[in-house]
């Protein structure tokens, strides 16, 4: 696990395509875990949730911070990946795609307009993503990991004011772009 | 995109970034002069700055959503999905080991069962390749005790075990139920044992045999599973997470032989080993290597060797002790070879213990009435007094209400949830909330609940509903995991009411900063409920036992083991406690908490009452010469004057005394020995008014309410006492002090069915074979009391079969034999009571085991001797 963070960080695509299931299988289990302590219409702890799958696969005995800002990364991405395609799901049986199969459970999370809204700020996000990757990168930590701004400054390896002043900007961009959408 | 609009998009990002920086009435002259003539550039720039607002934009993050996607997703990932000819139905389970489900195998039209393996078990191919080879091949031996694998399959990326579908539960189900007769632990162990034996004389091993890896079936018939499973986990463990290091080994380390725990090759003997503990556990409900850390727990697999079975169930034969030894031996040689030496073995010892009980099953069992309950029948002897030496002084906070408004005024403080996924970290979530516990009721307007009180609520689903019951404004739940020297702490706190969440927060730190945790979360929850809090109680908040936070570990581990209340546990309390004490001499807890073990041992009847109440005294002097106000410290004073020095005037002035303080009458340790001075002075009005105060306060407390209702029922209130005894039955069903109440009201009401009812079920509880077995075809009066001679007789017998080998107390011999009606005997052992001051002697007039001997001019003499008022 720590070997493929390591090559993933130094560039290597294809570790990253090995990494990703490890981290997703491990992200759900947890969640599902969690969500049957937590009561309904609480705030899941994410950021413990993150935390603990990165303990459960990596382990204290890397004592490399960088393994952790990685790991937090890949798991924002995956936390993306996860609502989008599900926002996407409904958006899609809503204008008229035939029945998807939406497991109950999950269709009580995301409603019909929330996902439209969800579906818009992901096409945003991939514009901005074409020019400035970074930004894309903060929103994904502050908004779908759900970091604080210390905490992404940490997994960007940039500092806390740095992060403040791009997620102003990204924000920006991004309200600029469903306006006109 | 092309290189050219990144460029593009970069010059327009940094004029925004530094247009930002300027007042907005500066930008205009700012972007004239950086955009020149460029007048696309221009509007690019002042177009994204008309869109900088702050408003709630993004701010409040979709990462729940996500998670509960996440975690939906999971659910659902299995069930009603058809793979290849299988139907799989619902999930029966989970565990560390992946998921089961149940599924319909459409061609050969039979249940089936399905596991799936984690994801990151199935990365490495030839583990999985080796782990296929082994389930099958331990399946292909088609014994009886070896669940079968029909087949593996791959779906998504893991592996799928198909099975035959057992229909039971899996020993660790069972083992919650509490120790099992030897005739059923037995026969479960040969069958495990003849299973492991078909492996082993193929080769296999099967390297983690563990409850959960157990099956019963309904018809009693044990199944082995996941054979296999573990060389791949194993093997995981050993590269994906440094095996090595003994805080990263999860879950198993509590089954692991010592060969296994240091990484070296293992056999069947490792196997053998296994089985010990499991015996081991279904034969005492308890771990052979009980210790607070998995270090500890590491350490005694390698080091320790265990208390024989028998001495914490005596009812145990020496065979059993033998046999469970030499499988528990360091060395694997000196082991059973493999499961069917084992399972030989076992089945000597079967048949010898059948033939023992077919001669005497009442005398078998008599004579050997287990240790752990010795120590209740004891304090079941000294009645109600011990309760309160039992709470312990973390649970001495208790409550008292304060006339407040609307606002939130009182509090339960809920164990923290152990998510370590190791139950030897617990001591951290139960010692965080226990500290807790006691630094929030510094808070003089919150009403905090004890100890006692909410740890009855441990690990219940729904906490809210724990905070209705006890009516409380709000409640603080948790959780800690802990990963090596890193702690994960999480605290929320939820009005009850509305299952709002007032205030939360999520610690990640070192494991040495627990104390900090500890402090932000109690400022973080007062300053919630209480934004004014007094500059006294500000202080009070901050003030620590300690400020070294390997002391403070210490102290949290002996407290773990001091809460558990038994003898042989607080013999390992007072060394842990100690060792906090040479490092912090000045740390007053533990010499409390020591005074305390000292003042149980004495109460209890484990020692010599003189030279315990001397520890009391030379602890609390120590106390009080650091900290000369402490009212604990003072109440254990007075404690020893009133059961030691038997000085009843002196004691109910100062018991007053301390009670004055309004702040003491929070706290059960004080409240408490009060009325048990009341009672013994037979003013029982007057210690029910105590109670009542006390559980107006705090209606959970389990020991008060005991207390309470033997008061009513001793001073005739049978109604009310037999309410109350029901009550307490229905929150805690296992309380047998409760159900010999309840027999003893509903004797006296005449409801004879019920009573003897209830008399077989404290005995059951109390793991009185006598008392139950004559209890069998009991009909009458003279039968119930045939009984409860034959049970005090049983007592007798064990309590000096003890005697030979141990300090028993006189005055628990006296009560027996008075209970029995044997004068002579009783007197002279009184004599023995009376000359070593037991405590018990101070509730003479009132204690109702006397009542056959109370005529007995001596026992007049006797009262006077002791001087009760």
């Amino acid at each position: 696990m720590t070997d493929l963070l390591v090559a993933w960080s130094r560039g290597d695509a294809a570790a990253l395509e090995r990494l990703a299931p490890l981290v997703e299988s491990e992200l759900r289990l947890l969640a599902h875990r969690y969500m049957r302590r937590e009561r309904p219409g609480h705030t899941l702890q994410t950021t413990a949730l993150v935390n603990e799958a990165y303990l459960r696969l990596v382990g204290q005995r890397d004592p490399r911070w960088q393994n952790r800002a990685h790991f937090f990364g890949i798991a924002a991405s995956m936390m993306r990946r996860i609502l989008i395609d599900h926002a996407r799901k409904v958006a899609y049986a809503k204008r008229g795609g035939g029945a998807p199969r939406i497991p109950l459970d999950e269709a009580c999370v995301v409603g019909e307009a929330r996902a439209a809204e969800l579906v818009a700020l992901d096409d945003a996000l991939q514009a901005l993503a074409q020019v400035d990757e970074r930004k894309c990168r903060v929103v994904e930590l502050r908004y779908f990991a759900g970091l604080s701004v210390e905490e992404s400054a940490e997994v960007l390896g940039v500092h806390p004011d740095t992060v403040t002043r791009e997620w102003r900007r990204a924000k920006a961009f991004l309200r600029r772009e469903l306006e006109v959408r | 995109m092309s290189s050219e609009a990144r460029e593009r998009w970069r010059r327009v990002d940094a004029l925004v970034e530094a247009a930002l920086e300027r007042p907005p009435g500066e930008r205009p002259a700012f972007l004239d002069h950086a955009c020149g003539g460029d007048a696309e550039l221009r509007r690019e720039v002042e177009s994204l700055l008309d869109h900088d607002r702050t408003d709630d934009f993004l701010e409040s993050p979709a990462a729940s959503e996500a998670a509960r996607l996440a975690g939906a997703g999971e659910a659902a990932s299995l069930a009603g999905l058809r793979i290849g000819r299988f139907e799989v139905l619902g999930r029966i389970g989970s565990g560390g080991m992946g998921e089961v489900y149940e599924a319909q195998d459409a061609r050969l039209q039979r249940r089936v069962a399905i596991k799936r393996l984690p994801a990151h078990l199935s990365a490495d191919a030839d583990r999985v390749r080796r782990f296929r080879q082994e389930a099958l091949a331990a399946s292909a031996l088609n014994h009886p005790n070896i669940v079968t694998v029909h087949e593996i399959l791959e779906h998504e990326g893991s592996d799928l075990l198909v099975t035959e579908l057992v229909d039971g539960v899996t020993l660790r189900e069972r083992m919650r139920d509490g120790p099992l007769p030897l005739a059923s632990l037995l026969d479960i162990g040969v069958q495990i044992a003849k299973g492991l034996a078909a492996a082993h004389a193929i080769g296999i091993v099967h390297r983690d045999v563990k409850p959960e890896n157990v099956m019963l079936r309904s018809d009693g018939l044990v199944k082995l599973l996941d054979f296999g499973v573990a060389k791949a986990t194993l093997g995981a463990l050993a590269e994906d997470d440094s095996g090595t290091t003994p805080g990263s080994i999860v879950g198993t380390i509590g089954y692991m032989s010592p060969e296994q725990a240091r990484g070296l090759a293992v056999d069947a003997r490792s196997d053998v080993w296994s089985v010990g503990v499991i015996l081991y556990e279904l034969a005492t409900g308890e771990s052979p290597f009980l210790a607070p850390t998995p270090t500890d727990r590491l350490a005694a697999i390698l080091a320790r060797d265990p208390v024989p079975p028998s001495r914490r169930r005596t009812a145990l034969p020496a065979d059993f002790d033998r046999l469970v030894a030499r499988a528990l031996a360091k060395d694997p040689s000196h082991r059973p070879a493999d499961g069917a030496e084992l399972a030989s073995a076992l089945a000597a010892i079967g048949s010898g213990a059948a033939a023992l009980a077919e001669i005497s099953a009442t005398e078998t069992y008599v004579s050997l009435a287990p240790q752990r309950r010795r120590h209740r029948l004891t304090k079941r002897a000294a009645a109600v007094l011990a309760a309160i030496f039992a709470m312990g002084l973390a649970a001495a906070w208790g409550a008292w209400r304060f006339a407040s408004g609307g606002a939130v005024d009182s509090l339960a403080v809920m164990p923290f949830e152990n998510r370590s996924g190791d139950p030897d970290s617990e001591y951290i979530g139960d010692g965080l909330a226990e500290s807790l516990i006691d630094q929030m009721s510094r808070v003089a307007s919150l009403r905090v609940m004890a100890r006692s009180t909410v740890f009855h609520y441990k690990g219940s689903p729904d906490p809210l509903e724990a905070g209705q019951r006890l009516g409380v404004g709000a409640v603080l739940t948790g959780s800690i995991a802990r990963r090596s020297d890193r702690l994960l702490v999480t605290a929320e706190l939820v009005e009850t009411r509305s299952g709002l969440r007032l205030w939360g927060e999520t610690y990640d730190r070192p494991v040495t900063e627990l104390l900090s945790v500890q402090d932000s979360i109690a400022s973080g929850v007062a300053g919630r409920l209480r934004p004014r809090l007094s500059e006294g109680e500000k202080v009070a908040l901050r003030r620590h036992g300690t400020a070294d936070p390997e002391v403070y570990d210490l102290f949290l581990k002996a407290q773990f083991w001091f809460m558990k209340d038994t003898e042989e546990d607080d013999l390992e309390a007072t060394r842990l406690f100690q060792q906090a004490l040479e490092r912090d001499p000045k740390f007053i807890e533990p010499r409390l908490a020591l005074s305390v073990i000292h003042s149980r041992a004495a109460v209890n009847g484990y020692a010599q009452p003189a030279g315990e109440w001397a520890g009391v005294r030379s602890e609390m002097d120590k106390v009080l010469e650091l900290d000369p106000g402490n009212a604990a410290a003072h109440a254990q004073v007075v404690n020893r004057a009133f059961l030691f020095e038997w000085d009843f005037a002196r004691a109910e002035r100062e018991y007053r005394e301390i009670l004055r303080n309004p702040m003491e009458r929070n706290q059960f340790a004080t409240v408490l020995p009060l009325c048990l001075f009341f009672w013994a002075s037979g003013r029982t009005d007057e210690a029910l008014a105590l109670i009542d105060e006390v559980l107006a306060g705090d209606p959970g407390h389990p020991e008060v309410r005991i207390m309470q209702a033997d008061l009513l029922a001793h001073s005739g209130r049978l109604e009310p006492a037999l309410a109350r005894y029901r009550t307490i039955i229905e929150g805690d069903p296992e309380d047998s002090r409760a159900w010999f109440g309840l027999a003893e009201v509903k004797k006296r009401r005449g409801d004879l069915a019920g009573a003897i009812e209830a008399l077989r079920k404290a005995y059951e509880l109390s793991d009185e074979a006598a008392g139950v077995e004559a209890l069998m075809a009991a009909r009458t009066e003279a039968d119930y009391e045939r009984a409860e001679g034959l049970a005090a007789r049983a007592r007798l017998a064990a309590l000096q079969e003890l005697a030979r080998e141990r300090y028993v107390s006189p005055l628990t011999t006296a009560r027996l034999h008075a209970q029995l009606g044997e004068r002579e005997p009783a007197f002279a052992v009184l004599e023995a009571a009376f000359a070593e001051r037991s405590p018990g002697l101070v509730f003479l007039k009132v204690d109702r085991a006397w009542d056959r001997i109370r005529d007995d001019p001596r026992f007049a003499e006797l009262v006077r001797r002791v001087g009760i008022p």
